[in-house]
């Protein structure tokens, strides 16, 4: 803790002018060279707002109202909140950077990635010609981009998310800043690739000496990268301490909280013998791809390549992959919403795979689904009454209107809201209650099977407990079976029987949750596995 | 003269109107039990602005709805016929022309200046000795009850303040009902007050000169411009509405079956677009009236009185004008509804064997309705002007409908006059303005309510 102070900031002040809302009330931290300092919370913490106070970058709707933040000058210490809007320019790009979360949409689409980074450097440096190429590969070689020379000449959607990121982390320390901003810059990524650009971050602080500010949501994160944890709730630190200390001995419940969002690697879910409720056969789901005037179909895209499963009665089935591995679309062929290219799909021993729209109606109400954004699946200008209501007409459950209204009250009260509720609109709820009510919907036709698609990753840690209590509490109350489909592996354990490993289409491999967890197989699962965060660092 | 002294005409696009104006109210009446949509027309009332704009709309619409509640007048009968019979007369008239108090019925041989008294341009006369001399005629409906023409100003002045007075005690009369009514409303009532006591202020103040002077004076037919002005008034309004009103239907059938059913049904809808696109709207839209035209000349006994024809020709480019338009709102529509259509709510809908009638009028017109709206205020305006451009290149509104189009077309030539005739461009663009200024006010603050992307519209991430 005796490293060089970068970046000093106390009792940082921000209100909405308009409202005299308070968005932060007197935050101050500090950034030492060398070191990561990580600010956890939940989304409406205030988490980026300090960030870019710090950076003077606030939109026009919030103001600062007090505070300072010093930064070491060449001569004397200067406060940011004095300098002027030119001077605080070249602090910006000179001595502190930023990364964002999402690197597709803060690189420019029409321009090589090479140029870009060389726009950054030609803008601070007298660096020209070939010495600025050199120095470009250069940067891409320290960030971990595989054959530098040739990347230079990219366009940004030729390149992975993550390589996309490590560019974004090359501009960033184009001009040799001294303090680095990274706001959420894992977030978008999968947790193998997270894993890979959270050690370069790691071993970029160590070897420039940089003064890193690490925002993130991720316990995970906070745990694997950070020296020092502050934890933000409502425009406040509210608890600050070394990262080793915070994670043995949180002292706020809240951080407890946050920290036992965590996965325990050491209890599953005991796996009983079942009846199988849902099997697949060698499943697969083809897209053609189509080419020239007449549309010929030249080539498939094979999201789904052969996969077999089995999920017994009152089970839950996890189907664990990285985006893109066909998990989604496997869910959406067992609700007959994307036609098979071949297997069968066995339901209750009867086979439904590629049933007509009216032959599946009957089957419909017993396999519902849960989508992983609670936003746009609930249709804005529908009453939740309504919403809960729509599969309870149209699969014509023969409930007169007096009926249909108390079992939407007892729906509403099963997952923990308010009956009264069933007059508003999807807008006037958060989303964890939204994800209730969708649990609602799924629950009101009285399903054997429920497909939850991410029905936690929109959330934020601590709602998303509850949510997975409540599915939970509603399997053993109802014997209902679930499809979890998920790329997180840490909610697994707590949640899951079996678990398949889905890759490019492929289930790799899959077994019991223990069995999988503890002792997996396949590389790719010990990979993933590998990259799960844990307490125990 | 017997009881029944008029005889109500009903022209197709005054039943046209009067069914729009019964289906707009539905429509309203029904959007206003979605609390959302309510919050969002709050939104655009809130304002002063939405509310002078609205109010200027309506005044537009009321008078283009007074112009289309049409009768003709019964003849006296001849003296020495002996018959019960009543003729009525070929001429058609309505409500507005009895309000406008004979406005349209003082003509004069030709041009003549704003409140002028005599006639804008030489012509023969005689004098009391009866040779013939070139001179400026006195007006027949000018200055008539002037003893001096001196005194002509100060005489505008005691006609205005005379206007001004019955007009002010009429506006408060209109105000005061309102006032009695909305005094506990929120919305910024005092704007729109202030622009109704101006517009009938100015309408009485009109109408009451117009017995004295040519307010804007005459055009080449001796006609009143302020009259034909205000005749073009339900023309460019009608145009407007009925042309959208075409357009939407098909937009949106099309639009949202492309979007929705994707496959087949999209290629077609996407060549049909295409194709249509790729031809110049002006050529398509004249080829198509010049066409109607030869139709209307070749069977003139479809049509009783001249004022029928030149309303089917109307009707016609309403049509003509939205058949030739829907591309670009198919576009949008149908990617509104690709979109939409991969959201969980549709995906949720199709689980539950919801069926396809009832996911396309439950989840995806609902959620497309903001565009419809905005489209229909921005195309409004568009079409107005449209029309102006289409009787400029003669192919437009028959020309003894008003219209600004007409009224603009034929003040081309007096434009290169010197000294120029400035007047009659100068009414129809007034009017015109007028409209479209509000019309594209008013829908800036639709869109902006109404836009996802607005802060309302909470979106989800």
């Amino acid at each position: 803790m005796s490293d060089a102070i970068r970046l000093q900031v106390s009792d940082l002040r921000v209100r909405v002018p308009e409202s005299g809302e308070e968005i932060l009330k007197g935050v101050s931290l500090e950034l030492r060279a060398g070191q990561v300092f990580a600010l956890v919370g939940e989304s409406g913490s205030g988490k980026s707002v300090t960030s870019l106070a710090v950076m003077r970058l606030l939109p026009d709707a919030l103001a600062i109202t007090g505070g300072t933040v010093r930064v070491p000058g060449e001569q004397r210490e200067q406060d940011l909140f004095e300098l002027s809007e030119s001077a605080m320019q070249t602090v910006r790009g000179r001595r502190v950077a930023m990364i964002f979360q999402n690197a597709m949409t803060a690189l420019n689409p029409v321009q090589s990635v090479g140029r870009q980074v060389a726009e950054t450097l030609r803008l601070h440096t007298r660096l020209r010609g070939d010495a600025l190429r050199q120095r470009v590969v250069q940067l891409f070689a320290e960030v971990g981009i595989p054959d530098p020379d040739a990347r230079f000449d990219f366009f940004p959607h030729q390149m992975s998310g993550g390589q996309q990121q490590r560019v974004m982390i090359a501009m960033a320390l184009a001009c040799e800043p001294d303090i680095l901003i990274a706001d959420e810059p894992t977030t978008a990524l999968d947790v193998t690739i997270q894993k890979q650009v959270l050690a370069l971050v790691r071993q970029l602080t160590v070897s420039r000496q940089l003064a890193v500010l690490l925002i993130t949501h991720d316990m995970g994160v906070v745990r694997q990268t950070a020296d020092e944890v502050a934890v933000m709730y409502r425009g406040e630190i509210i608890e600050r301490a070394p990262v080793d200390a915070f994670f043995h001995n949180p002292r706020e419940a809240y951080s407890k909280r946050l920290i036992d969002a965590l996965p325990d690697l050491t209890h599953f879910q005991s796996v009983a013998v079942e009846t199988p409720l849902l099997q697949l056969e060698d499943v697969k789901v083809y897209f053609p791809i189509r080419k020239g005037v007449l549309q010929k179909v030249v080539d498939y895209t094979r999201a789904v390549d052969g996969v077999s499963l089995s999920i017994g009665r009152g089970e839950t089935y996890a189907l664990v992959g990285e985006s893109g591995s066909g998990k989604s679309t496997l869910g959406r062929a067992i609700l007959n919403l994307e036609p098979l290219s071949g297997g069968r799909i066995r339901f209750a021993g009867e086979d439904i795979g590629g049933l007509a729209r009216r032959e599946m109606l009957p089957y419909r109400k017993r396999i519902q689904v849960i989508f992983q954004n609670p936003y746009s699946s609930m249709n804005p200008r529908m009453s939740v009454g309504d919403i809960i209501a729509e599969g309870m007409v149209s699969l014509g459950l023969g409930l007169s209107p007096q009926e249909r209204d108390e079992r939407i009250g007892q729906l509403l009260d099963r997952v923990q809201l308010r009956r009264e509720y069933s007059g508003r609109y999807p807008h006037e709820f958060s989303g964890g209650q939204l994800q209730r009510v969708a649990i609602a919907r799924a629950l009101a036709v009285d399903p054997e099977l429920i497909i939850c698609d991410e029905p936690t990753s929109a959330l934020d840690v601590s709602i998303r407990a509850e949510v997975l209590d409540l599915l939970q509490e509603l399997q053993r109350e109802f014997g209902v079976s679930y499809l979890f489909i998920t790329h997180d592996l840490s909610i697994v354990p707590s949640l899951a029987h079996h678990v398949g490993v889905m890759q490019a289409g492929v289930l790799v491999e899959q077994g019991s949750a223990e069995q999988i967890l503890t002792a997996p197989t396949h590389p790719y699962t010990q990979a993933l596995l590998a990259s799960v965060p844990r307490v125990d660092g | 003269m017997t009881a029944m002294d008029f005889k109500p005409v009903l022209l197709w696009s005054d039943v046209l109107v009067f069914l729009l104006v019964i289906a707009l109210t539905l429509f309203f009446y029904r959007l206003r039990r979605d609390p959302q949509t309510r919050a969002r027309w709050g939104r655009v009332f809130s304002s002063r602005l939405g509310m002078v704009t609205f109010t200027v709309i309506m005044v537009y619409v009321g008078i283009a709805l007074l112009d289309s509640l049409h009768f003709r007048r019964a003849l006296p009968t001849p003296e020495g016929v002996d018959t019960t019979e009543i003729f009525y007369d070929n001429k058609v008239t309505s409500v507005l022309d009895v309000l406008l108090d004979g406005m349209g019925e003082r003509f004069e041989r030709t041009y003549s200046a704003p409140f002028a008294l005599q006639s804008f341009e030489k012509s023969n006369m005689k004098d009391e000795q009866g040779d013939m001399y070139r001179g400026y005629e006195d007006l027949r409906h000018a200055g008539q009850h002037l003893s001096h023409p001196e005194a002509k100003w100060l005489n505008v002045l005691e006609l205005s303040a005379t206007a001004l007075a019955w007009g002010l005690l009429a506006a408060a009369l209109v105000v005061g009902v309102q006032w009695i009514l909305l005094r506990g409303s929120k919305h910024p009532w005092q704007a729109s007050w202030a622009v109704q006591t101006v517009v009938i202020c100015l309408g009485v103040w009109l109408v009451y000169l117009s017995h004295y002077y040519h307010v804007l004076g005459t055009d080449q037919g001796g006609a009143d411009v302020a009259y034909q002005s205000i005749k073009g008034i339900r023309t460019g309004v009608l145009l407007g509405t009925l042309s959208t009103l075409v357009m939407l239907p098909i937009a949106v059938t099309l639009g949202v079956s492309a979007g929705y059913f994707k496959g087949w049904v999209d290629d077609v809808v996407q060549y049909l677009y295409t194709t249509l696109s790729s031809i110049p709207g002006i050529l398509l839209i004249a080829a198509s009236v010049l066409l109607f035209q030869v139709y209307i000349d070749l069977n003139p006994d479809y049509f009783a009185i001249g004022m029928e024809k030149a309303d089917a020709r109307f009707i016609a480019l309403c049509f003509i004008l939205g058949l030739t338009s829907w591309s670009s709102l198919c576009r949008l529509i149908r990617a509104e509804t690709l979109k939409i259509s991969q959201l969980g709510y549709v995906q949720a809908a199709h689980a539950f064997g919801v069926g396809h009638g009832r996911i396309l009028g439950r989840h995806i017109l609902p959620n497309v309705v903001h565009i419809i709206l905005i489209t229909f205020v921005l195309d409004f305006s568009a079409l107005v002007l449209a029309e102006a451009v289409l009787s400029y290149i003669g192919v437009g509104i028959d020309p003894s409908m008003g219209s600004w189009g007409n009224m603009i077309n034929g003040a081309r030539s007096e434009l290169s006059r010197e000294p120029a005739v400035w007047w009659t461009l100068t009414g129809a663009f007034f009017f015109m303005f007028v409209l479209v200024l509000a019309a594209n006010l008013f829908s800036d603050l639709v869109r902006d309510a109404f836009d996802p992307r607005s802060a309302l519209g909470r979106s989800g991430t």
